[in-house]
């Protein structure tokens, strides 16, 4: 399989104009409100500015009077000043899985998510979102600086375009660091084949943390339908480890029931914890995912 | 185990090699994948469900060291000695008698002896020489002298068992003339042991061996039970009227049996009796008013035991011959009238001025019966039966010493057989004869009335006694024959006119042609023997039909042909002229019925000075096994190599099955 490793793309070119112009229709689902820091046109749990009223309370020395209802002062004659519910921005954070495992498959499974976490990123800086990314692999974390609004689109994909599937990914130990310090909370979509037996550790240090997760799962067609034939020594490509099997029907057999397994065990685990579980095979087409998929599962609209 | 070509095992570092490659061969192909995650799970679980999955990489090579290792065990030609016959010439002597179609040994005796025949022929040294003598009543030589191994097994292929009997009187002869000519011979019997062996044995110039066939054969005293159908003989009766049967049962075992005895007529059943029969007590059964029109009779035992061939038995009735009447007499309508009515009568009237007594020489033609109608008897009388109706004088057998005036007819005895069916009441007679009771015979009717007394003849002898009576019918045997004498003239009684006389006539006809009727049964055909067909004097060509359908055309000779080609059991139809005869073949042979296998024959007298008994060996080679051995383990081998796609195969037919 050694063959399917595929290099980053070099087209600077990441998304046509016209895609980009259908991605701008899209709007990333969020079912929480979360405290932004600049104003957006996400509702927040904070009273502000916006047309959707939220509330009265009684007028305090100080208030602008031009919050005050005069309507109820005329007929209570006192001072009752209307708050409306703040409409701020929400801080979307893209996970990357960049260990050297997503370098494989064909389609290959690095582009695929680069061009998925663009997508998604872009629709986040369209709809006036910050969005904070980090990719996961090389033995740590690389973060980028929060980005915001559309005009940090370029910016979003040359990072993006920069980034290697190179080394290992902990998910548990990067996941968990991750969700300590990227601040502020919000929602938090994870682009990941899980590979990883530490996934689990992951993904509940993620919603410790009151991030909303959603995962991506990324599985190459290779991974579901091994192509393997006769006796082979598998060696793992992050860790150098080495399994000797003889790929026969029956052994084929065993391995599609256990992937079969080991996703049920993954949607299981999400359903508990409140996380959104995308399985995605290379195979399917972006546009298929995003404008299809995607809006189906809630995940954009 | 020895072997005769030990350098093979320089080929075992063939294995060498085979290693080597199989450990070349295990320098996997690596193959960089995304991440075994996985795959390790996946192999832990393989392991952990599968304990020999550690050893399934080795499992071919096993396969295949296997495969080497028979294939140079072939090679090497590995044998064992085997007690065998050996020498130059093996004489095998397979009793082909009834007996050996016994079933106690599966399929049959005869097959077992021709299996084991096969296996000593197996073990001889290739250039022995071998003869086979089947023996039956005759000894008949298949293979002479031959060292053509596949024309004995076909011969032993071809062997059949007869119904005949085994006699090795002539299978021993025969083959003590073949041993006399080699070196080295040996005669093997093969035999279950129930034949007959001539007396005193001749001396054998050979080693000469006994191998029993049967069941517990080995052991001294095997029981093989077996019931068998001994005897069936025919016999008609009341002037041809009807047919009865005699059969006898034999049950030879160790405890007694039940078995269903059927009689079938023509193929239709007549008759059924439920034996219980005693281990070695003959059990005599007769079966009366069978249809007396049947060509064929034939008893049969329900149920299966040990040997079919003696459960069947055949007969064919006796032909009624006619019988030779003549009727001395000056004219009797009545009496003229009713002979006329009953069968098989050949009534020729004589006047009694025409009527000469037949010369008593043997060639000569008589009758079997004369009738003297109330006529003066001639002194001497002729030879066969005699009735006598209201003699006028005396003769040598009795006297007449005057009449009776109307007598009343009374029965001497109730239960008398003559006169089943006759009424004698208000029997009226007008005269009768009056002749005392003579020795030899015996009253069947007596007179009663005022002068019914009749003086004693001359002996002594019966004056106490109440013969004192006279007797109006007697009847007994006289001077050889039977006589019997009726006392009064029928014209002048109203017995002609009565629903008796017919009836009595008939019984006293049956009881006085007893012996003439005796000589026509057919005589019993053993299986095997010739039978001499009589045959009616202008036939030319005869037709025999065997019992099952084939048919034989014999060119006749001078009217008697002989048929030898009876080995079948059952009923012959001959066909001459457009006349049938028939003819039964039946087993009827002890000693063939009896089948309990004898482990020894006495044989010891045989065997030749110079023979000595010391056991030869043979070799008994075991490379074809190794091959066999190897050629299994090559299709293990490529199964187990091809099994991912033989599974993959069988997926395939299932969906293409489910689909």
């Amino acid at each position: 399989m050694s063959h399917l490793i595929t290099q980053p793309s070099q087209s600077p070119q990441l998304f046509s104009e016209s895609f980009l112009r259908q991605l701008d229709q899209l709007v990333l689902v969020s079912r929480r409100m979360y405290y932004g820091q600049m104003p957006g046109e996400r509702r927040s749990p904070r009273r502000g500015q916006s047309v959707e009223f939220a509330d009265y309370r009684s007028y305090v020395l100080g208030d602008d009077l031009r919050a005050v209802d005069w309507n109820v002062y005329a007929r209570l004659e006192k001072l009752f000043v209307k708050l409306f519910v703040a409409e701020e921005e929400t801080t979307v954070h893209l996970l990357l899985d960049a260990s050297r495992s997503m370098g494989f498959g064909h389609p290959g499974k690095w582009p695929y998510a680069v061009r998925l976490a663009g997508a998604l990123g872009y629709i986040a800086l369209a709809g006036m979102d910050r969005i904070r990314a980090a990719a996961l692999g090389d033995g740590g974390l690389r973060p980028t600086p929060a980005m915001r609004g559309k005009r940090q689109a370029l910016t979003w994909f040359g990072w993006l375009q920069a980034q290697q599937p190179r080394g290992q990914a902990y998910l548990g130990p990067m996941l968990r660091e991750y969700a300590a310090y990227g601040r502020p909370i919000g929602p938090a979509l994870v682009l990941s084949d899980l590979l990883d037996p530490s996934w689990e550790e992951g993904l509940a240090a993620l919603c410790h943390h009151q991030f909303e997760v959603t995962v991506l799962h990324l599985l190459s067609p290779q991974e579901v339908t091994p192509d393997l034939e006769g006796d082979l020594k598998l060696v793992d490509s992050e860790t150098g480890q080495a399994v000797e099997i003889t790929a026969d029907y029956d052994l084929l057999t065993h391995y599609r029931r256990r992937l079969a397994a080991w996703q049920e065990q993954i949607r299981s685990f999400c359903a508990r914890r409140g996380i959104h579980y995308v399985f995605i095979e290379t195979s399917l087409s972006l546009e298929t995912l995003l404008f299809s998929l995607l809006r189906r599962l809630r995940v954009v609209k | 185990m020895s072997f005769l070509n030990p350098l093979a095992f320089a080929l075992a570092a063939l294995a060498v090699p085979i290693v080597a490659l199989y450990f070349l061969k295990l320098q996997r192909e690596e193959q960089v994948i995304s991440s075994t995650y996985l795959w390790r799970t996946l192999v832990r679980d393989n392991v952990a469900n599968a304990p020999w999955q550690r050893l399934r990489p080795n499992l071919l090579l096993l396969l295949q060291l296997m495969m080497l290792a028979s294939l140079v065990l072939a090679l090497a030609r590995p044998f064992t000695w085997s007690e065998a016959t050996t020498g130059d010439h093996l004489i095998l002597i397979l009793d082909t008698s009834a007996s050996m179609q016994a079933t106690d040994v599966l399929p049959n005796r005869l097959s077992e002896a021709a299996q084991q025949a096969q296996r000593l022929i197996e073990h001889l040294p290739a250039t022995a020489r071998v003869t086979i003598i089947a023996a039956s009543d005759s000894a008949n030589v298949l293979v002479a002298s031959s060292t053509d191994r596949g024309s004995a097994e076909r011969a032993l292929r071809s062997l059949r068992a007869g119904a005949g009997g085994s006699d090795l009187s002539a299978a021993l002869s025969l083959a003590s003339a073949i041993a006399a000519r080699e070196r080295d011979p040996e005669i093997v019997i093969l035999s279950d042991g129930n034949v007959t062996l001539p007396r005193p044995l001749p001396p054998l110039p050979s080693r000469i061996r006994y191998i029993p066939i049967g069941r517990g054969a080995a052991t001294p005293d095997a029981v093989v039970p077996n019931q068998a159908i001994t005897m069936l003989a025919l016999r008609r009766t009341a002037g041809g009227q009807a047919l009865s049967a005699f059969v006898q049962v034999t049950h030879f075992g160790s405890t007694p049996v039940a078995r269903r005895l059927l009689l079938y007529a023509d193929g239709q059943p007549v008759a059924a009796r439920m034996l219980t029969l005693q281990p070695y007590q003959p059990q005599p059964l007769t079966f009366d008013d069978l249809p007396s029109d049947a060509s064929s009779i034939e008893a049969r035992l329900d149920g299966r035991d040990f040997l079919a061939l003696d459960d069947a038995a055949w007969a064919v009735p006796p032909t009624p011959s006619a019988l030779k009447v003549d009727l001395i007499s000056r004219g009797n309508r009545f009496l003229e009238t009713a002979l006329a009515l009953l069968p098989g009568l050949e009534v020729t009237r004589i006047a009694p001025e025409e009527y000469q007594v037949p010369s008593p020489a043997p060639s000569a033609v008589s009758s079997d019966l004369t009738i003297f109608d109330h006529v003066a008897l001639p002194e001497e009388l002729p030879g066969g039966a005699l009735l006598i109706l209201a003699p006028i004088s005396s003769t040598q057998l009795f006297s007449v010493t005057g009449a009776i005036k109307q007598p009343t007819a009374i029965a001497a005895r109730a239960d008398e057989p003559l006169l089943r069916y006759v009424d004698l009441r208000g029997l009226q007679i007008q005269e009768a004869v009056r002749i005392p009771l003579p020795d030899w015979a015996r009253a069947i009717i007596t007179a009663d009335g005022p002068d019914a007394r009749c003086a004693p003849p001359t002996s002594a002898s019966s004056v106490s006694s109440p013969e004192a009576v006279c007797p109006l019918l007697l009847v007994g045997q006289a001077e050889g024959r039977r006589v019997a004498v009726l006392a009064f003239d029928l014209r002048r009684s109203d017995l002609p006119l009565r629903v008796a006389f017919p009836v009595l006539l008939a019984n006293l006809l049956d009881y006085l042609s007893i012996e003439a009727k005796a000589g026509s049964t057919p005589e019993p055909v053993r299986p095997g023997k010739p039978h001499r067909l009589p045959l009616p004097p202008d036939a030319t060509t005869v037709t025999v039909t065997k019992p099952d359908g084939t048919a034989v055309r014999i060119e006749a000779g001078s009217g008697l042909v002989t048929f030898s080609d009876t080995t079948q059991l059952g009923i012959y139809t001959v066909e001459a002229n457009g006349r049938f005869q028939r003819f039964a073949v039946n087993l009827f042979d002890v000693n063939e019925s009896a089948i309990a296998p004898k482990n020894a024959l006495p044989l010891q007298g045989a065997v030749g000075p110079e023979s000595g008994h010391e056991v030869s060996k043979s070799r008994q080679e075991w490379w074809r096994w190794m091959a066999w051995l190897a050629l299994a383990l090559l299709m293990g081998e490529w199964l187990y190599a091809h099994r991912g796609e033989l599974a993959r195969l069988r997926a395939a037919i299932a969906t293409m099955r489910s689909g």
